[in-house]
């Protein structure tokens, strides 16, 4: 009974004292009286068979209907026997005042009850309307948006399921839209998870290695099969080709694949995949500018942790928290295990700086969705974590590993220094849930940043940020591509203000299989004047002069300042 | 391990002296003169396989088995004939985790001696990590009717039921272990153990210290399930005093120079460290934590020297590779940097699927022979 030599070492870090700044942003959840009400049915409330049942849950905000209010799309799963009608994802109208109208019928996307995983947002026939990628175990739907508020699943004409059909159902999993070759149409990639056989995965207890502390859980990932994940190039007319294998993305078949984000990672102008794994090495896909790419996440310091253990890669947050104009990486774990905080040094190299952070102070809570804002317009970007047991039944034999927990929110000090929020930040904080997804955005157009959050087998949470900050400043930024994809996906901008520099990136997806309001929400301190240069995918960067503060400011490629190199 | 002794080679021992002053050296322990004489004689008699087989005895008995596997296989390839070597390489193989490499000869060793209890016993869990538990169970219930009074069988047997899923029959050959009733339950401790069962093993562990305070194994075993649950407070103290009761338990040194330097006291830790390495040769984890503590300060130097032996010893340890990796990056050596980084992808690919394989295996012997 070795220790191992592997170990991370690392006990929860003692909560320091408070340092006593008044945080200002108080979360109160809204959901039942904005209207969404619709359980999020995923597998057995009391127990679950199958992994198939406990890990998934994205969120999309997002303007479907272009009418300057986002929207919010919310996965909706199964159950193994007898799944409930109203098991079925569900697409929230923005009806303004934080009011939301359930339109998933009048939408096209009522689809019978099924496995749905993630969502990935992107508009990848560049007219303008945003579309959506839904993974699922079973077959994937791209919803191409109609423009007319309704969508149509096109994902077979567009050449995504697999012919011929597989055996048994794929796992999609996390999945991006990523110009992968600057020809401003945004391509596909798409994780997948396990290669699930429902009808031979052992059920808890069937097989002694399948428990949890001792406690009889379901099975995998570890003891399951490995899946491998998909790249497609869209050719421009509403198709895709499958690159997985040419592009070297298909050989990368052992790992357990979960949330994926699109962006140029070592900054060299060419957008790179990064993908969070479970319980194995997380995967980074480097461009390299002729449809390859190289996985380097080993190399470059965020496919392990310090200590070259794998961790169960599950959400991401990416932003910009020591303000350096580089953007970093946020990533959620499993119990016993710290979430982990690694800083990009602009070339794409990463230091691991949990500990010094101060971000490793809980490690009971499992981490799932996540999301680096700044939430209280301080001009430093904190970072909030949705938390929840995988297995609802192991908390009557492991009372400290609680089935629904609460939020986490750490503020930024400074420095990449972080001090834990809890009650301090109002009444959703002290609520309990067993939370997956989460989506970040601007929900009622005030200026701070709201959450979506994917409770497990119970209605959503919407976290109305009340924040009262005078002498606070903030500006979002809506980026418009022209030789770039038009949603500007992938697009990084980095923004001074108050003689601070922070990068920002347009995301398709992140956190953990969630999409968050495209725009991009800057809190700016005390700053009343800003300048942003704007790295678009295309390769061309911009300067604009932001005519204000405390306002939407649209960005159209092509209209600001070139940047010469 | 399993701590199986090597079985010394039933060889006619030729008469040049070298060989047998080698035998004689390697007999008293001396690994380095053992080493010089036998490196001398296959120099002068390359074809000779006993020379090889000795050699390769040295660096096994050193752990050094990575290295000990090919000079074995040279020894075999000399003299397809020795039964013996091909047991010995199987415990090399066996160390290394290369378990279906093992089984082979195993094999080829008991068709020559089928009654050899040990070697049905090694069969038995080599085929258990391979995927293969009905094979397992029918080699480790034959070593036991060789040899009945070898309380590890019965704790082998015991665990390879328990991994099968047969509580009742793991626990019957527990019961068997009784005889010695402090042995028994720190037997199964250590299976509650292994099951993920930490709770249950630490009581169980309580009661032995209960039994009979001083028992050193006991106390060294609680303390380092306190280490692991991170109750670094109550490890520290239970490995202190497990260094007191026995003074060359190089494990427990070694885990009480990880708490040391985990909790600030590095210097402590290192000193720890290095007594752990002085007590076992060849002991590759404290290697490796001193490298991480150098790697940390900045010696990379240190680092690189001591992370460079942890991989000669442990070259299948992912966490060893990677930190050798970052150190090799950090001094430039970008190429040596990538090599080590491949074969942290590659190891760690195995251990994936090593894992799949058990959930099969074991799915399959729940099931039956018939049910797919």
């Amino acid at each position: 009974m070795g220790q191992g030599i592997a170990s991370r070492g690392v006990k929860p870090q003692a909560k320091p004292k408070a340092s006593g700044i008044p945080w200002l942003a108080k979360f109160t959840n809204v959901a039942r009286e904005a209207g969404l009400v619709q359980v999020l049915h995923y597998g057995g409330t009391e127990k679950s068979d199958y992994v198939l049942e406990t890990s998934s849950g994205g969120v999309a905000i997002f303007d479907y209907d272009n009418d300057g209010l986002p929207d919010i799309f919310l996965i909706v799963g199964s159950k193994i026997k007898d799944p409930p009608p109203d098991a079925v994802s569900r697409l929230y109208r923005n009806l303004g005042g934080l009011k939301f109208e359930d339109v998933t019928k009048k939408a096209g996307l009522w689809r019978e009850p099924g496995w749905a995983q993630g969502a990935a947002i992107g508009d990848y026939n560049n007219d303008g309307c945003m579309d959506l990628f839904v993974t699922y175990w079973g077959d994937n739907a791209l919803y191409r948006n109609n423009c007319d508020g309704t969508f149509t699943d096109v994902a077979e004409q567009a050449g995504l399921l697999p012919k011929p059909r597989p055996k048994v159902p794929r796992w999609g999993a996390g999945a991006t839209f990523v110009d992968i070759d600057r020809d401003g149409f945004l391509d596909l990639y798409v994780s997948n998870y396990i290669d699930f056989d429902l009808e031979n995965t052992p059920k808890p207890g069937e097989n002694p290695n399948c428990n949890w502390k001792g406690v009889p859980v379901s099975c995998g990932p570890r003891g399951l099969k490995t899946a491998r994940h998909w790249l497609y190039r869209n050719r421009g007319d509403g198709t895709f080709e499958d690159i997985s294998e040419k592009a070297g993305i298909a050989k990368y078949n052992k790992s357990f694949g979960m949330t994926a984000v699109a962006f140029d990672v070592d900054e060299d102008g060419w957008q790179d995949i990064y993908n969070a794994c479970d319980s194995t090495p997380s995967l980074l896909f480097r461009n390299n500018g002729d449809l390859t790419f190289t996985e380097e996440g080993i190399e470059r310091g965020i496919a392990l942790n310090d200590d070259g253990m794998e961790q169960a890669g599950m959400g991401l947050g990416i932003g910009d928290v020591n303000l350096d104009g580089r953007l970093d990486i946020f990533k959620t774990h499993f119990a016993d295990d710290t979430h982990i905080l690694y800083i990009n040094d602009g070339k794409g190299m990463f230091r691991d700086i949990t500990l010094k952070a101060g971000v490793g102070v809980e490690t009971r809570r499992v981490g799932w969705g996540t999301g680096i804002y700044d939430f209280d317009h301080d001009g430093l970007p904190d970072i909030f974590i949705g938390t929840g047991c995988v297995y609802p039944e192991t908390e009557a034999a492991l009372p400290a590993y609680p089935y629904k927990t609460r939020p986490m929110l750490f503020r930024n000090l400074g420095d990449a220094r972080f001090e834990w929020l809890e009650e301090e930040a109002g009444p959703a904080m002290l609520e309990k849930h067993s939370v997956r997804g989460a989506a970040f955005g601007d929900l009622d157009n005030d200026g701070d940043i709201d959450i979506v959050l994917w409770n497990r087998n119970e209605p959503p949470s919407l976290l109305r940020n009340d924040l009262q900050a005078e002498g606070r400043n903030w500006v979002q930024l809506r980026l418009v591509g022209t030789k770039s994809n038009r949603a500007a996906i992938g697009a990084r901008a980095v923004l001074e203000y108050g003689g601070k520099k922070q990068a920002r990136a347009v995301l398709s997806q992140a956190s953990f299989y969630s999409a968050n309001d495209p725009r991009l929400h800057f809190g700016l301190g005390s700053a009343t004047t800003a300048r942003v240069t704007i790295h678009w995918p295309s390769g061309l960067e911009e300067v604009f002069e932001l005519p204000g503060v405390n306002t939407f400011v649209t960005l159209k490629e092509g209209s600001g300042q070139r940047v010469q190199r | 391990m399993w701590g199986f002794a090597l079985l010394l080679l039933a060889l006619a021992v030729p008469s040049q002296d070298l060989l047998g002053d080698g035998q004689r050296a390697f007999a008293r322990g001396d690994l380095d003169r053992a080493e010089a004489l036998f490196r001398e004689y296959v120099k002068r008699f390359p074809s000779s396989a006993e020379g090889w087989s000795n050699l390769a005895a040295v660096q096994a008995r050193r752990g050094l088995y990575a290295e000990a596997v090919p000079l074995y296989e040279r020894a075999l390839r000399a003299n397809p004939q020795l039964a013996e070597v091909h047991f010995n390489l199987a415990v090399s193989l066996s160390h290394l985790k290369r378990f279906p490499e093992a089984v082979q000869h195993l094999r080829a060793f008991l068709r020559r001696y089928p009654r050899e209890a040990r070697a049905r016993q090694l069969l038995g869990l080599c085929l258990m990590e391979s995927g293969d538990p009905r094979g397992a169970l029918e080699e480790l219930e034959m070593s036991y009717r060789l040899n009945p009074n070898d309380g590890s069988i019965l704790y082998a047997l015991a665990y390879a039921h328990a991994r099968g899923g047969d509580e009742n029959q793991a626990a019957a050959y527990l019961a068997k272990t009784e005889s010695n009733p402090v042995q028994a339950k720190l037997i199964e401790g250590l299976l509650l153990y292994r099951r993920g069962m930490w709770a249950e093993a630490k009581e169980v562990f309580r009661e032995v210290v209960q039994m009979k305070p001083d028992f050193q194994p006991a106390v060294a075993a609680l303390g380092r399930l306190e280490l692991l649950e991170r109750n670094d407070a109550a490890a520290i103290p239970l490995l202190e005093r497990a260094v007191a009761l026995n003074p060359q338990d190089a494990e427990s040194a070694y885990q009480l120079g990880v708490l040391y330097d985990r909790n600030g006291d590095s210097e402590k830790g290192k000193q720890m460290l290095e007594r752990a390495i002085r007590l076992r040769a060849n002991y590759g984890d404290p290697h490796y934590q001193l490298g991480r503590i150098y790697q940390r300060e900045g010696n990379l130097e240190m680092a690189l020297k001591e992370l460079e032996i942890a991989r000669r010893i442990l070259p299948d340890q992912e966490a060893v590779r990677f930190a050798l990796g970052r150190v090799y990056q950090a001094l430039g050596r970008q190429a040596e940097a990538k090599a080590e980084f491949d074969e942290v992808r590659r190891l760690k690919a195995r251990v994936v699927e090593r894992d799949r394989l058990r959930v099969e295996s074991d799915t399959l012997m729940k099931e039956g022979p018939d049910s797919r």
